[in-house]
């Protein structure tokens, strides 16, 4: 068996649990499960960056998503549903207009992907070409630290301010009032 | 290139070693080892010895733990199975196998059994990414480790964020409020901790100038972590106790507040994989603050090439039960932290105390500090380029900085450990007299620290067992304090 | 290279992002569609690394580490309305929240 097959199966595999998963998100009624489900959609999507050579972001994908997203979501539903009343119905009166639309999307989009014929070998102008060269070879890590910090700066600074207004802003609409 | 200082022949050590290594410690394949490698029964057996490996550290840490507790406390821990007690654990784990495996009514059944292994898989994945020594096979240099992943403390970092989700779907999963409310303690407890733990990581990072365990420990040839960083070793030792929810951060486990915690509703095996998963922890946490504080695998090579699988493996572990044994100690001595008081330690003061941190160490990195230099695998030493730090340079291979600054020396992947120049003792002599004075003065430095760390750790070996001959002469005068004759008799 | 073809990456995102929207459009606990718009961003991280790999777009990954920054501030914020719908109307429907004030 060759690498290539190794990374086909590991392809469908994760490509099964994601599908699988993201299914689980909108068809459980249990809402914790739910949530379960949709970390392993999750953990796939991590599954394929790591196949696409994106190692750093796989681990973002897990710390940030997994660790905490998904956490506080847990929180979130402890603190705003009664835990003991279990499965009720959680759509409304929109479920076949909503799939309606929803293929209608994909089918369109499917359609864009196959007709769209994408330029190979695309080198960014702000990376010295030996670098987008290297990029097979080099530390993902490296490489990406190496955007944010030195070609991206700014949107970098601007994410964080993000964050921080994002902070603020949790804190001030969670924060309960003295007479409440 | 070629290793440096080729490895001297050790007789019996060499020969020990090569069959070792090449039955069981491969793990880290090299273009020469992989035909070996592929001859099957090789790879089961390493995978074999990984999971005993385990399990024995395992089983030995939580006999460790409850000595060296009966050594705090003045009384015998467990010494009736086996020679002094060796095995004791391994009685009260088939004691849990043939237990009843009792689920309640009215828990939800798949989250209930799945619970237990989302919470002990992960703390078994994390020994992946820890390097537990160095040895020379053929004359050239390699990690004992399972995968040095460039990602290395990253993994870690997700690991543990999956053990969490584990937590809660016990908790959830358990159906009793007990378990649901001390699962979401330890879940705001670990996300809490996690920031400063981070930002302490951080430190390590900025100095080795990777993520990858095995660069973190070939960054501090020179001089360990702890001592530049000693406040980020302190703040990632609390958030590793937190993070273990050990003593005093045992909220979660609270017994005279919530019954026993997420797994009150847990017995027989399931009820031991947590109970497993906390001292796989323990141990995981004690190897990754020796990883990254304690200079890892480093230390006095006192034999010689040959022996330095030997001498590594013995570093690491004589660390990594110094640290175990400290989180043992703050158990015996410290009380519960109170709910209030732990998220307000954590974010009041950790957090400021770790983004300060982080700061000195910014600022002693981009000033190329001596003392934050790290060394041969330093980025930040390769930019200022002096005379000094180029003759360090040309000892190691595989240059990051060859390929940002000198496009046509791109060959192969970046880091090569194989053949790699950055070997202890071999380093040490060629690159000695390559040293600027600041740099002697932090060789020497180092070396006197870490023989003041072998000397501590033989004060506490000795002290354990005086502690154990002891104690038969101090449960004598208790009972003649207490002045019981019965208890005499008894 | 992968041997897998672009193609099939991309379709699969695609794929995500519609059941994504789908659960957007279907369901009424906010939390839920909350859930729903991190599919639908993961789908859209996904399309971006794809691209990053395939056409040696290295900016894809910033993109989708900056993708997963404002997708942390957006559960930040998104989540404390939530708990304070919840304090306000007793359930979480986002159909209660039909009014612009209490």
């Amino acid at each position: 068996m060759s690498p290539a097959d190794l990374i086909a199966i590991y392809f469908y595999f994760f490509a099964a649990l994601a599908i699988l998963g993201a299914l689980g998100v909108v068809v459980l009624r249990n809402i914790f499960h739910s949530v379960l489900s949709m970390i392993v959609c999750l953990f796939a999507v991590a599954g394929f960056f790591v196949l696409l050579n994106a190692e750093f972001l796989a681990a973002v994908q897990v710390i940030i998503y997994v660790g905490a997203i998904m956490v506080l979501i847990i929180f979130a539903i402890l603190l705003s549903t009664r835990i003991m009343r279990r499965d009720i119905v959680q759509t409304n009166a929109y479920v076949l207009p909503g799939i309606i639309v929803s293929l209608a999307f994909l089918v369109t989009t499917f359609f864009v992907i196959i007709s769209t014929r994408f330029v190979e070998d695309y080198h960014v102008p702000f990376y010295p070409a030996w670098l987008a060269e290297a990029s097979e070879k080099l530390d993902n890590t490296m490489i990406v630290g190496w955007s944010l910090m030195a070609t991206y700066s700014l949107p970098f600074e601007i994410a964080s301010i993000l964050l921080l207004m994002a902070l603020i802003g949790g804190v001030v609409l969670a924060h309960r009032k003295e007479d409440d | 290139m070629k290793a440096l200082g080729a490895a001297p022949h050790n007789g019996i050590l060499d020969w020990l070693f090569n069959w070792f290594y090449n039955l069981f410690l491969n793990w880290n394949m090299s273009e020469a080892s992989a035909a070996a490698w592929a001859s099957g029964m090789n790879q089961l057996i390493a995978f074999l010895i990984i999971v005993i490996f385990i399990v024995v550290t395992v089983l030995f840490v939580v006999l460790f733990e409850r000595r060296v507790l009966g050594f705090f406390q003045i009384r015998h821990g467990p010494n009736r199975v086996g020679p002094q007690g060796l095995f004791q654990t391994v009685a009260d784990a088939l004691k849990l196998l043939q237990k009843e495996d009792i689920m309640p009514l009215a828990a939800e059944p798949i989250t209930y059994n799945i619970a237990p292994f989302a919470v002990f898989v992960p703390s078994i994945l994390a020994f992946v990414v820890i390097p537990m020594g160095a040895a020379y096979v053929g004359g050239s240099y390699n990690v004992l480790i399972v995968r040095d992943l460039n990602i290395g403390i990253l993994y870690l970092l997700a690991v543990s964020s999956v053990a969490l989700i584990g937590f809660l779907m016990a908790g959830w999963g358990s159906n009793n409020k007990y378990a649901l409310i001390s699962a979401f303690r330890n879940a705001a407890q670990i996300i809490s901790y996690e920031v400063p733990m981070i930002l302490a990581i951080l430190g390590v990072v900025l100095v080795a100038g990777s993520t990858s365990m095995v660069d973190i420990v070939h960054s501090q040839s020179v001089v360990w972590n702890i001592v530049p960083q000693f406040v980020g070793f302190l703040i990632y030792l609390i958030c590793g106790l937190a993070e273990t929810n050990r003593c005093p951060f045992d909220l979660p486990e609270a017994e005279s507040e919530l019954v026993a915690g997420f797994h009150t509703e847990y017995s027989g095996m399931k009820f031991a994989l947590f109970f497993l998963a906390e001292y796989t922890n323990v141990f995981v946490i004690s190897a990754i603050i020796t990883t990254l504080f304690l200079g890892g695998w480093k230390g006095p090579m006192f034999l010689g090439a040959g022996g330095l699988w030997l001498t590594s493996i013995f570093w690491f572990l004589a660390k990594t039960y110094i640290m175990v044994t400290i989180f043992v100690w703050l158990r015996a001595t410290l009380p519960r932290f109170r709910v209030d008081h732990l998220m307000g330690f954590a974010w009041k003061f950790l957090v400021p105390v770790a983004v300060v941190n982080i700061l000195v160490i910014g600022l002693g990195v981009a000033f190329s500090h001596p003392l934050y230099m790290g060394s041969p695998g330093n980025i930040n030493e390769r930019l200022t380029a002096d005379a000094r730090v180029v003759a360090l340079t040309q000892l190691s291979s595989s240059s990051i900085y060859n390929i940002m600054f000198d496009s046509e020396k791109v060959e192969g992947p970046v880091r090569i450990i194989e053949g790699n120049g950055t070997v202890d003792f071999g380093w040490i002599n060629t690159a000695y007299g390559a040293m600027s004075d600041d740099m002697k003065t932090f060789f020497w430095a180092y070396n006197v620290f870490a023989f003041l760390f072998l000397i501590l750790i033989l004060f506490t070996v000795w002290k354990v067992i005086r502690g154990v001959k002891r104690a038969p002469k101090l449960e004598v005068m208790w009972s003649a304090v207490s002045g019981g004759e019965a208890d005499a008799k008894a | 290279m992968t041997d897998v073809p672009m193609f099939y990456y991309t379709t699969l995102a695609a794929l995500l992002f519609s059941i994504g929207a789908v659960g957007v459009i279907v369901k009424r606990n906010p939390i839920l569609i909350f859930m729903s718009i991190e599919l639908m961003l993961n789908a859209v991280n996904l399309s971006f690394i794809t691209y990053s790999r395939y056409l040696h777009f290295l900016e894809g990954q910033v993109y989708a580490f900056l993708l997963i920054t404002v997708a942390a501030a957006e559960v930040a914020v998104g989540l404390a309305i939530i708990v304070a719908l919840f304090r306000s109307k007793r359930e979480v429907d986002v159909d209660a929240a039909s009014l612009m004030k209490e």
